[in-house]
């Protein structure tokens, strides 16, 4: 009998430090795998708003991503928030991508093919995850040091006007430090702008 | 018989996806429908997460978080279930509960000798009130576990993904604590399993928190729970290998467990001499936390 409840005490313990430890391990990789932005967008302002730049590193990812789903990289808008004082509708689009995207939205009235969301946006509403992209990353440019720079414009359908500007890169510093200590190989054609973004 | 239970909890649960999950979400559309869709949630799609039952356990101890269930009152559905827990058992993981549901029937399809039996080789409910304690109480760590390793979020992307012939957009499956969440819930714990219900066994807290209801529930007289009568118990341990959780162990007749019991009555339809049954009624002997520590004796 007391070693049942020995056991059963055990395995508790087992199962609370399982799960903090898992939580920790979310803590962790989290950032690096799936980075998320918010930003407030003000049409009345003379500069775009621009939120901290995302950035993923291929080679510094967790070991259950790195090990089976290296290749997908997810980037999330948490919240999008209008302190403007005039509606605006939300177009999305990537400056300088060449990379396979799928997107995606919590909005119902997103349109997919015109990456909008087809209402207008209130002043001082706040949307919540907006906006989901998923880039591909195909084998070509896996060998790259930077795979992707540039960046989020979130711009006023009715206007054209840009918004806001989240600055994304995606890069590989196990290539770029091979890159770097191996003076034979160069690094031409490998950095930004070489995949025709 | 066995035959015809198997078809009513798999259309009950088929039901339970259709209510929680997109693309339908009923549930989420027939309150939004009734009383108005609440704040931002009205310019959202429906999703698992309006009746997120993963939240409200971690938030129990987050006062601050409490106003949450005045903004979305379909947050309250954990509460709702724990009190059916109380009277009838854990229902909604037996019959409702789509993430709990779908890897223990596809798992069916797989051969037992292709299957981890870790029934007698670990103590799962112990290591479920475990993890349920710390699933609470890494709020004070700031952890945020819920949406990471969640289940039902797991299940709503790959189901939606499938629907929609979105495969590049599987939200769950694109970060470690996601994959982990896929593989353990669906694939070693699910598929690869006996009863395909290793994740409810060993984690999840939804589970976890009604089985405490059922637990303190089956004391009483008035709540329905599985009964044992030992005088038509021919000890031949269908129900102990027919029971998805793990819930019942022979020694040499069968012991259950409440900790771990469902309701899903497979027992029941299992058992060749109707020793089983679902009813009210005083039970005076309670298992703990351990099965086998006390053995069944059925007195109603």
């Amino acid at each position: 009998m007391q070693s049942k409840v020995a056991i059963t005490i055990l395995s508790m313990i087992v199962g609370f430090v399982l799960i903090i430890t898992a939580g920790y391990y979310r803590e962790s990789t989290m950032k690096k795998e799936a980075p998320n932005f918010m930003v407030s967008l003000n049409s009345a302002a003379e500069e775009a708003a621009e939120s901290w730049p995302l950035t993923v590193d291929l080679s510094d990812l967790g070991f259950t991503k790195k090990v089976l789903r290296p290749w997908t990289i997810h980037v999330r808008a948490n919240s999008i928030t209008n302190e403007g004082n005039e509606p605006v509708q939300l177009k999305f689009s990537l400056a300088n991508n060449s990379l396979p995207v799928t997107w995606d939205s919590r909005q119902l009235a997103w349109d997919k093919n015109a990456k909008t969301v087809a209402r207008p946006f209130l002043p001082g509403e706040s949307m919540k995850y907006p906006l989901s992209i998923y880039f591909h990353i195909p084998q070509k440019y896996r060998q790259q040091a930077i795979i992707y720079n540039g960046g989020l414009e979130i711009s006023d359908v009715n206007t054209g006007r840009i918004l806001a500007y989240v600055p994304i890169k995606l890069t590989n510093s196990k290539i770029s430090n091979s890159k770097t200590s191996n003076s034979e190989m160069s690094t031409e054609g490998h950095g930004e702008g070489v995949c025709d973004r | 018989m066995r035959s015809f239970h198997w078809f009513k909890r798999l259309s009950t649960i088929f039901l339970g996806f259709i209510l929680f999950f997109t693309p339908f979400a009923l549930l989420t559309r027939l309150s939004f429908w009734v009383t108005g869709k609440p704040g931002s949630l009205a310019t959202q799609k429906a999703s698992c997460g309006d009746t997120c039952l993963l939240h409200p356990v971690e938030w129990t101890v987050q006062p601050a978080n409490w106003i949450r269930f005045l903004e979305n009152p379909l947050l309250l559905t954990t509460f709702v279930l724990v009190f059916v827990a109380f009277l009838f058992g854990p229902l909604f993981c037996g019959w409702l509960c789509a993430a709990g549901g779908v890897p223990e029937f596809l798992g069916r399809i797989i051969p037992n000798r292709f299957k981890l039996d870790l029934r007698n080789s670990t103590e799962p409910s112990a290591i479920r009130y475990g993890f349920l304690v710390g699933f609470v109480a890494s709020s004070f760590y700031g952890l945020h576990i819920s949406c990471a390793y969640c289940q039902y979020a797991t299940l709503q992307d790959i189901t939606t993904a499938f629907m929609a012939g979105n495969f590049g957009g599987i939200n769950h499956l694109t970060f470690s604590a996601g994959l982990i969440t896929f593989l353990t819930w669906f694939v070693i714990f699910g598929l690869f399993t006996k009863g395909g219900r290793g994740w409810c066994n060993y984690v999840c807290p939804v589970g976890a928190s009604q089985s405490i209801f059922h637990w303190v529930g089956a004391k009483f007289g008035f709540t329905y729970k599985m009964r044992f009568i030992p005088e038509k118990c021919i000890e031949c341990g269908t129900c102990a290998e027919r029971c998805p959780m793990w819930a019942i162990k022979m020694n040499p007749g069968p012991n259950r467990n409440y900790h771990a019991c469902i309701g899903c009555r497979e027992c029941k339809a299992a058992c060749p001499n109707r020793a089983i049954s679902y009813a009210r009624g005083v039970d005076s002997e309670m298992t703990l936390l351990v099965p086998g520590v006390v053995q069944a004796t059925g007195k109603d």
